[in-house]
């Protein structure tokens, strides 16, 4: 577990993180909330595109702050503080009509997981958003975290009746140093 | 049976292998040493102040010599004189009068008005070269006369129309210099004739043929002044496949045309500047001189006294060259 958490979290950090030194901020008045997406896409280029990503964003009225890293091809996403996350159909969308191919949609989110009758769930804190979570060995290795409040980074799947599905990489306690 | 079958593919396959070499030789091979890029003055750095830069996209020169500059994610215009030396800037972030989000592309007219695109805003606003607020025009839209991201600007010598190259909209649009709606040119597509895949500039020579940076169909295109196909450049007989072969593009973003009709490309992700002649041949392509892992050189144009200037937007500054003839 320990070896899986410190290899996932360490790809985390040099994929998403390196060369994103200036993040472009989209609504400079809003509060940053600390809820974030990562987008992996194919295509990200040249500046234009990288406006017209920015463009998409700014009209959905939900993002702070966004940062590209167009060699590893991966976006950055920040939601405004209280904003309902965007689901995973209409992030694509901004993509595709960014003119970029959207692939992976990634997840990192402060809130519970807790357990159900129908399986787990996550409570995202800051907007009391509900998602499903799939029970894979994760799940299973962190039981202890249930109930806690936690940072889940998962990747988020198209689901019906819910903005995403999470399949969990990792949970850690929240306030625990990546 | 199956060694004669065998041989018989590979003689096939040697064979295309041969033609296909001899074409992509053909296609790249030059017109021969012609003239040369000499880098002669590089300025700005990244920053708010004045005569400093926050990702520089377009530019373009007024009749009198003096550079402006679409200082891009500083949302405002600068003026410079030819060395480097600012004179003014204008303009601040918002969508009222004579402000602007995304400022990515400027364009002079014959009497020293400045046309400045707003990526994010869909409208063109007009300044006087002192910066003085004239005028505005735009809609949001697919439709004719209405446009979805001007990434780029090119107006005609003899000061009559405007060409905005559609990013989204994949086409260029005709313009008088008052706002009217005049013609498309080209139409979204690949490989074809005429067709753009996310255009980002637009350029008038001599005789009012209009050039296009086809920049994701990785080629220029030539047009007559009503708009009709003339020919087109890279990628294998402008079919627009990318590469970093001489003669071929990757992403060209920029261009702009001198005097002599020679044509500057700025090969944006091949990270080099190229010349090619009035048919298309390459005279001399330029390597940017710094690592990058983003798009640059940008956009080119071309001064009063020959020389050839770049925005270098991954590195905040102004590229300067002269172009010798040999």
């Amino acid at each position: 577990m320990k070896l899986r958490t410190i290899l996932v979290c360490s790809f985390a950090g040099i994929v998403f993180t390196s060369s994103m030194a200036e993040a472009k901020v989209i609504s400079p008045s809003a509060e940053k909330g600390e809820n974030k997406i990562y987008i992996r896409a194919d295509g990200l280029a040249c500046y234009f595109c990288a406006y017209g990503m920015e463009r998409f964003f700014k009209q959905s009225g939900k993002i702070a702050w966004y940062d590209m890293d167009m060699k590893k091809g991966v976006v950055e996403v920040g939601f405004i503080k209280g904003k309902p996350i965007l689901d995973v159909k209409t992030l694509k969308q901004y993509v595709h009509d960014a003119g970029f191919s959207p692939r992976e949609i990634k997840a990192e989110l402060a809130g519970r997981l807790t357990q159900t009758n129908d399986g787990y769930r996550f409570q995202v804190t800051e907007t009391g958003q509900s998602f499903p979570v799939e029970a894979n060995s994760v799940v299973q290795e962190t039981k202890e975290l249930v109930g806690r409040e936690v940072i889940l980074t998962a990747i988020a799947k198209e689901a019906q009746g819910a903005p995403f599905k999470l399949v969990p990489e990792v949970i850690r306690p929240r306030g625990s140093v990546q | 049976m199956r060694g004669v079958a065998y041989r018989l593919a590979v003689a096939v396959a040697l064979s295309i292998f041969t033609v296909l070499g001899l074409f992509i030789w053909l296609d790249s091979a030059g017109a021969g040493d012609q003239g040369g890029f000499k880098l002669v003055m590089a300025w700005g750095k990244t920053g708010e102040a004045p005569g400093q830069f926050r990702e520089p996209m377009g530019l373009a020169f007024d009749p009198e010599g003096h550079l402006f500059v679409a200082d891009t994610r500083n949302a405002r215009i600068q003026k410079f004189t030819q060395d480097g030396d600012v004179l003014l800037a204008w303009g601040r972030s918002g969508d009222g009068q004579g402000e602007f989000s995304k400022p990515v592309d400027v364009a002079v007219d014959a009497e020293g008005n400045v046309y400045v695109s707003d990526y994010d805003l869909d409208r063109i606003q007009v300044f006087t070269s002192g910066g003085s607020y004239l005028k505005q025009w735009g809609q949001s839209g697919k439709e004719p006369g209405q446009f979805t991201v001007a990434a780029g600007l090119g107006i005609d010598r003899k000061g009559e129309r405007i060409y905005l190259a559609e990013f989204y909209n994949k086409r260029v649009e005709a313009y008088s210099l008052d706002g009217t709606f005049l013609f498309q040119i080209g139409e979204p597509g690949r490989v074809w004739s005429g067709a753009m895949n996310y255009p980002t500039d637009a350029a008038v020579g001599e005789e009012g043929y209009i050039y296009v940076a086809d920049a994701y169909n990785n080629r220029i295109q030539k047009f007559t002044p009503e708009g009709k196909f003339r020919d087109k450049w890279g990628g294998m007989f402008g079919w627009g496949i990318p590469a970093s072969w001489k003669g071929w593009f990757r992403v060209p973003s920029g261009i702009a045309v001198d005097r002599q009709g020679r044509i500057f490309v700025a090969d944006s992700a091949n990270h080099r500047m190229v010349a090619l002649s009035p048919k298309g041949h390459v005279l001399d392509q330029w390597d940017l001189d710094l690592p990058t892992e983003l798009f640059s050189p940008n956009r080119v144009a071309v001064g009063p006294d020959g020389r050839v200037f770049a925005t270098d937007t991954a590195h905040d500054r102004i590229l300067v060259f002269e172009f010798q003839s040999f």
